[in-house]
């Protein structure tokens, strides 16, 4: 019995193994047809090397620079996106110039898909405008690589561009800010103001690089409001900058703690349900752009600096609002832009915002974002900014 | 087993011997040890799309990279390198553009994953930095586009640059 089941064994492994070789050998039969073939269409050889049949005048040229018959355009496309894998967005805009087979596989919406989705990761500056995430999450007519390029804030658009879709949001010239020469009141608010990252407004005050330059002081009303005049390159600005409470409460709470012992909210009769405070409601009514300070290390939780930010910006949804995503220095692991915009539920505000990635040490990124709240048009929602459908759905 | 071997095939029909740990790197090979369950010297396993010259070279590269780790789970998730090939591989990689193509095809049909990162690589690095004009020139690769079609391309991509 023993020896039938072994022979049965065996005899199965037997046509096992003959159908592998069949298979084999119908790929070596297909690969002579294909031969057949470019013999005939007189195009280049495929694999071999021994079977240089062909002598037609394409061969001929690529025979200079090749000597096996095989060239570039015999890849395969998955070998070639493989391939393009490893090139720069950049590189891949350059290639598609090619010829039609590249230009078809470097606008690719896998290739670019795939990328977005690992870039997006180390992108410093994500705005409302160029979230990658209300582009996933809504079913687009654009590209991936249109999406890739709008979203990242590595590539600069030209300014020429014949798509006005693609309006530069982040440079207007002085020319046309002199059109405006009244200075703006920036209202900075946060949990990160009142943590590690809180020398953020002292380096403001003092910037030792002088971008930043303080002009003087301004007074607010009964000790709410008060704020300093400022200058970056040539825009004006009124800094003001909201605590919760004073120094030594704040300095005995936790994050969670921080909702309830907070002088800028209220609770109402509903336990979870909180609103801005009167005081705070005049100061930022006279605003024209927000800023919210995070400690973005590791270390915290990015959710619980969710529900002040909602509260903060519910009755001011036409302001926009800078997100200074800070960490005290560069040995901090930090939490990525992406985080920041899924863990503080950016998609659901109606503000047009800018995550930017900052640190406090050295001061870096700030800059930027200041840059991008000072040269900003006013309520000019192009795209997700006031749109998404998260936000239809919550209010 | 240490030491074990199988016997490879080209397509021109010379026979290697290739100790199993080495030939493994292949995951078409692997998989087609396990599925057919081979473990006699006399087996071979025949490489229809591979000739003897380019599978010297395979055979070459697997022995040297032998005792490499395995290639991490999330590598498409990393941002990519392109100047992290080490200096052997750069010399191996000193052929003709023919013989890269052919290494790349083989490394593609044999699924030998490291092989096909650093040919790749190494024909990323000839891309980078050059025209359309630049490279139809390096790679023998004719313009098909009409010149309306070229004028549109130029216009899609003008607007773009590193910052």
């Amino acid at each position: 019995m023993d020896n039938i089941q072994a022979a049965i064994g065996q005899m199965l492994n037997e046509d096992k193994r003959r159908d592998t070789f069949k298979f084999l050998t119908s790929l070596t039969g297909l690969k002579l047809n294909r031969e057949q073939i470019f013999v005939i269409g007189g195009g280049q050889q495929f694999t071999h090397r021994h079977s240089t049949t062909v002598n037609s005048a394409e061969q001929q040229i690529s025979d200079d620079t090749n000597n096996s018959g095989v060239s570039m355009l015999d890849l395969p496309d998955e070998v070639y996106l493989h391939l393009f894998s490893f090139l720069s967005p950049i590189d891949l805009c350059q290639i598609s110039n090619v010829c039609k087979k590249w230009y078809r596989l470097a606008t690719d919406d896998n290739l670019w898909r795939q990328r977005l989705i690992r870039d997006m990761k180390s992108w410093s500056s994500i705005s409302s405008r160029s979230n990658p995430l209300s582009y996933i999450l809504v079913q687009s007519d654009r590209s991936q690589k249109e999406i890739y390029l709008t979203c990242s804030p590595n590539i600069r658009r030209s300014p020429n561009s014949a798509d006005e879709s693609f309006v530069p949001f982040t440079r207007l010239t002085n020319y046309v800010l002199s059109w405006f020469p009244n200075s703006k009141d920036l209202t900075m608010f946060g949990p990160g103001l009142e943590s590690y990252t809180s020398p953020l407004v002292k380096n403001l005050l003092w910037d030792e690089s002088k971008r930043f330059q303080t002009m003087g002081m301004i007074p607010g009303h009964a000790g709410f409001g008060s704020g300093i005049k400022m200058k970056l390159h040539s825009y004006l600005f009124n800094l003001i900058t909201l605590y919760t409470n004073c120094m030594q409460e704040r300095e005995n709470r936790t994050n969670t703690d921080r909702l309830i012992k907070n002088n800028h909210l209220v609770q109402t009769n509903d336990i979870d349900h909180f609103e801005i405070s009167s005081q705070v409601r005049d100061v930022c009514r006279e605003a024209s752009g927000l800023i919210y300070v995070i400690d973005s290390s590791r270390d915290n939780q990015l959710s619980e600096f969710c529900t002040e930010l909602q509260v903060m910006t519910r009755e001011f949804s036409y302001l926009p609002l800078l997100i200074l995503s800070c960490v005290r220095n560069n040995e901090i692991t930090r939490w990525s832009g992406i985080d920041v915009v899924r863990d503080l539920q950016l998609s659901s505000l109606g503000n047009q915002w800018l995550v930017q990635d900052c640190c406090v040490d050295d001061m870096s990124g700030v800059e930027e974002g200041f840059t991008w709240l000072l040269t900003l048009k006013s309520n000019n929602n192009l795209f997700f900014g006031s749109t998404s459908p998260a936000e239809l759905t919550t209010n | 087993m240490a030491g074990h071997k199988i016997k490879l095939q080209s397509s021109d029909g010379d026979t290697f011997d290739v100790e199993v740990e080495i030939a493994k790197q292949s995951a078409t090979i692997k998989t087609m040890l396990e599925d057919l369950g081979m473990d006699e010297e006399e087996d071979v396993i025949p490489l229809p799309n591979v000739n003897s010259a380019i599978l010297k070279k395979v055979i070459q590269w697997a022995t040297h990279h032998k005792d490499d780790p395995p290639p991490p789970e999330d590598d498409e998730n990393r941002e990519k390198n392109t100047n992290d090939i080490s200096s052997w591989d750069q010399d191996f990689l000193k052929v003709d553009q023919g013989t890269l193509f052919e290494l790349i095809l083989a490394a593609n049909y044999l699924d030998i994953k490291g092989l096909l990162d650093v040919t790749c690589k190494t024909v990323a690095n000839m891309i980078k930095g050059k025209t359309p004009e630049e490279i139809r020139r390096t790679f023998n690769i004719k313009n098909d586009f009409t010149p309306q079609e070229e004028e549109q391309i130029k216009k899609e991509n003008e607007w773009c640059e590193e910052k």
